[in-house]
């Protein structure tokens, strides 16, 4: 959080100390010890009717070079950035330059161009220098070891979870976004549902699990309820049998935890179908790639915000590919290429209908 | 790739080689590649190959012939991995030399002979390798090209062949000294194959192996959660130094790394065989991953599938995406836990509220014919279930795809349900669907125990 609200933050308050509140609980650890929660509270407390706020969360598997997204362009900085980077770095002329007001030029990677009107529109903040750590740790004390670290720095796998929980070392059970969605229900935020806070368009994920948070799941363009069902007096004994299958107790515990993941399966998309059903087609058509898809899922699910009781939501989205450890410039271009477009047609949704 | 998806699914319905199949598909959700990034059909033909025929091999083999595949060389980058530069500063490329430690053989963390954490005075984990050793071994594996073609010369970099395991160029093998686990080392000056050979034995030899390697495979093979004694019980099995107790594997007689003993040992051992006789214990089964859904219903019904057939997307749809997991970690990690409990059941990483849906809709789609290439016929169902003059017993058909599906272990009250809406169902035909649908999208079926 050094950067804090980051270069050019031209939001509304309410937005920003929202986003800044979310991103610090990764920062900061274990929830509990969060008195800035608070915040949401007062959200709660000041919420208008038509008070709805959305955190839309896109990890980038892998682990993105975020060196090369947002490429320093003043003097001592891109000297920095080029001798460092060396054959990595990027060419300068193709970047999408960026003023900032207070923190000089920077460039964003060629396939991120579409953000550039966003950010110039006061639009696009980055908080830079985040990360998971077990408490302050500068060069010096990593190098000798004289403070913990987060454990296993080097595995993917479990700096990914750690970027999810924000629990830096030890087993983790539930992620931040969990935790969060715990206070928005304990809090009443989405007083007139019981429809989970946190909605993954990307499969299962810690960050949506909490103590008594679960996530919710939803296939981008997929279909809401089980195929092979008409209305004939077969069907619906056929369907009434499933669902009473799922209600046997088996005595395994297996048996007991999938039939409870589909019970939820069906609670949640009866929901989701009968909100959905006459939502007005979004305005604008989303690129053709799986972050275009998942994005515009989001998009339709905010639409049907109000329908489905929500005014705080969490959702979950995500681009894999980028532990790049050959063919760095190339793969990371291609991904951006899926990402920028996705995203600045996510923004021009948002802006236009929400 | 689609060939080889469509080959998988063909083999594994129809495969005379059961076991063989299993344990091949086991080893490639351990030493995972993927189409993501080796998008050639040729080089997933020759690493599937590869692991079928070492499959009942010794794991050691399952190293070497892996560490040389093409298939692998390209996907964590061993193939071209030139020596290190003093000028330039480059290192050698430490992607397979880590991946090969963590997920391959001997994981993070030192393990006890039964596969649990040993922990230091604080009560920590304790890690397996340092950042140095991820280098020595990096260094080790320097110097690899792909096979030359045939007749060619070969050179430091040659062309792509995917078929063929990879070659040395020795002046691209990095001649310092390496340190290796345990403190061991490989002196300097060695040829990239004798360097090689000494690294595999370093990893093969270290004790996480047996402990690490086996809970996976009975993860894979029986039950996602065993009991420590369980994994130590295989575990001495492939230290080649069985315990006296063990009457089924003579003490002394297998080698480190014997696969067929240790798979003889997962299958055989008491806790695989619990159920044989009485319900099982509760925490014991694992979820069916949708790769092995698909195939068991297959082959319970006797279904018929041509050799193009529409089951890789069927088993994407679900979240397994065949010769197509989404990074080296695989589908789902062995230590996941279902969410919001501390079930330790890997398969439930990709068991959402949507996917399961979408299990039930496979099974909709498979009754009704709308899967290319794959044939589920009822009628002999039908016959089965009638004596020559009557009509379907639906009782009968019940208890004979009670016995295919669930091995005659059909709880009552479950029965009781299915017959409601089997009595429901207008015809014969309808009948068999609806038993059939019924059965395969329930959890009964689906946790394998």
């Amino acid at each position: 959080m050094r950067n804090g609200g980051g270069p050019g933050m031209r939001e509304k308050q309410s937005r920003r100390e929202f986003c800044r509140l979310a991103l610090s609980i990764a920062g900061l650890g274990v929830f509990g010890r969060l008195s800035r929660f608070g915040l949401i509270n007062a959200f709660a407390q000041s919420a208008s009717s038509n008070d709805y706020k959305a955190l839309v969360c896109l990890f980038l598997f892998g682990g993105n070079d975020s060196n090369n997204m947002l490429v320093p362009l003043d003097g001592a900085q891109n000297g920095l950035y080029s001798a460092l980077r060396k054959n990595l770095a990027l060419p300068l002329g193709n970047l999408a330059v960026i003023e900032t007001r207070t923190q000089g030029s920077y460039g964003l990677h060629a396939q991120l161009k579409d953000l550039q009107p966003v950010f110039e529109s006061g639009n696009l903040a980055v908080v830079a220098n985040v990360g998971s750590l077990v408490n302050p740790l500068n060069r010096q004390s990593y190098l000798t070891n004289s403070m913990p670290r987060p454990s296993n720095l080097f595995s993917h796998a479990d700096q990914q979870t750690q970027w999810q929980t924000s629990i830096p070392s030890g087993f983790a059970t539930t992620g931040w976004a969990g935790r969060v969605a715990d206070q928005i229900r304990l809090l009443g935020m989405n007083d007139r549902s019981g429809f989970p806070p946190f909605i993954s368009v990307s499969g299962n994920s810690i960050m949506g699990t909490g103590e008594q948070s679960r996530a919710a799941t939803v296939i981008p363009n997929g279909a809401l309820g089980l195929k092979g069902y008409d209305t004939s007096a077969a069907a619906q004994a056929r369907l009434e049998a499933l669902q009473e299958l799922l209600t046997l107790d088996s005595g395994a515990t297996l048996i007991q935890e999938a039939s409870r993941t589909m019970r939820n399966g069906l609670d949640d998309s009866a929901q989701l179908a009968r909100a959905l059903t006459g939502a007005k087609p979004l305005p604008y058509s989303f690129p053709a790639t799986s972050i275009g898809a998942q994005l515009m899922e989001v998009a339709r699910l905010i639409q049907v915000s109000d329908q489905m009781g929500m005014r705080r939501q969490i959702f979950f989205c995500s681009l894999g590919g980028f532990d790049t450890h050959t063919n760095q410039l190339a793969d990371q271009d291609r991904l951006f290429s899926q990402l920028g477009p996705a995203l600045a047609v996510f923004h021009q949704t948002m802006r236009c209908c929400r | 790739m689609r060939p080889v998806q469509d080959q998988f699914f063909f083999n594994a319905v129809y495969g005379e080689d059961q076991l063989r199949q299993r344990v091949l598909f086991a080893l490639n959700q351990i030493w995972v590649v993927s189409g993501v990034k080796i998008n050639q059909p040729a080089a997933m033909v020759n690493y599937l190959q590869l692991l079928q025929n070492d499959a009942f091999a010794n794991y050691y083999d399952v190293m070497y012939d892996v560490t040389l595949s093409p298939a692998m060389g390209h996907y964590l980058d061993m193939l071209n991995n030139d020596k290190p530069d003093a000028k330039t500063g480059k290192g050698a490329n430490e992607n397979y030399a880590r991946e090969l430690l963590q997920l391959f053989t001997i994981g993070l963390s030192e393990l006890a002979p039964d596969g649990t954490l040993i922990t230091d005075d604080t009560g920590n984990p304790v890690p397996t390798y340092t950042q140095d050793i991820i280098e020595g071994f990096s260094y080790a594996f320097t110097g690899w090209t792909y096979a030359p073609a045939p007749g060619a010369v070969s050179r430091v970099h040659n062309p792509a062949n995917w078929t063929q395991p990879m070659v040395a160029w020795n002046s691209n093998h990095d001649m310092h000294a390496k340190g290796l686990l345990n403190g061991a080392t490989l002196p300097p000056n060695q040829t990239a194959e004798e360097d090689l050979r000494g690294a595999l034995s370093n990893i093969f030899n270290h004790p996480n192996v047996g402990p690490f390697v086996c809970r996976q495979l009975i993860q894979h093979l029986v039950t996602s959660d065993p009991s420590p004694a369980y994994v130590k019980r295989v575990a001495e099995v492939f230290s080649g130094n069985p315990s006296s107790s063990s009457k089924r594997v003579p003490r002394g007689r297998v080698p480190r790394g014997d696969m067929k003993a240790v798979i003889k040992a997962i299958l055989l051992d008491p806790e695989a065989r619990n159920g044989d006789d009485a319900a099982p214990p509760a925490g014991e089964g694992h979820l069916r991953e949708p790769v092995l859904f698909v195939n068991g219903l297959l082959r319970a019904l006797n279904a018929a599938v041509t050799q193009a057939n529409g089951l890789a997307s069927a088993g994407a749809t679900m979240g397994q995406n065949i010769c197509f997991p989404p990074t080296v970690f695989n589908f789902f990690a062995p230590d996941y836990e279902i969410s919001g409990t501390a079930i330790n059941a890997p398969e439930f990483q990709i068991l959402s509220p949507s996917s399961a849906m979408l299990r039930a809709d496979f099974v909709n789609n498979l009754i009704y014919g709308k899967i290319p290439g794959v044939t589920l016929d009822p009628e002999p169902f039908i016959r089965l279930s009638a004596s020559a003059d009557t009509a379907l017993d639906p009782a009968a058909m019940l208890d004979v795809l009670d016995a295919v599906l669930m091995g005659g272990r059909m709880p009552a009250a479950m029965r009781q349900v299915i017959r409601k809406a089997v009595d429901a169902a207008p015809t014969a035909q309808a009948k068999v669907r609806t038993a059939i649908y019924l059965i395969a999208t329930s959890w009964q079926y689906q946790v394998e125990r």
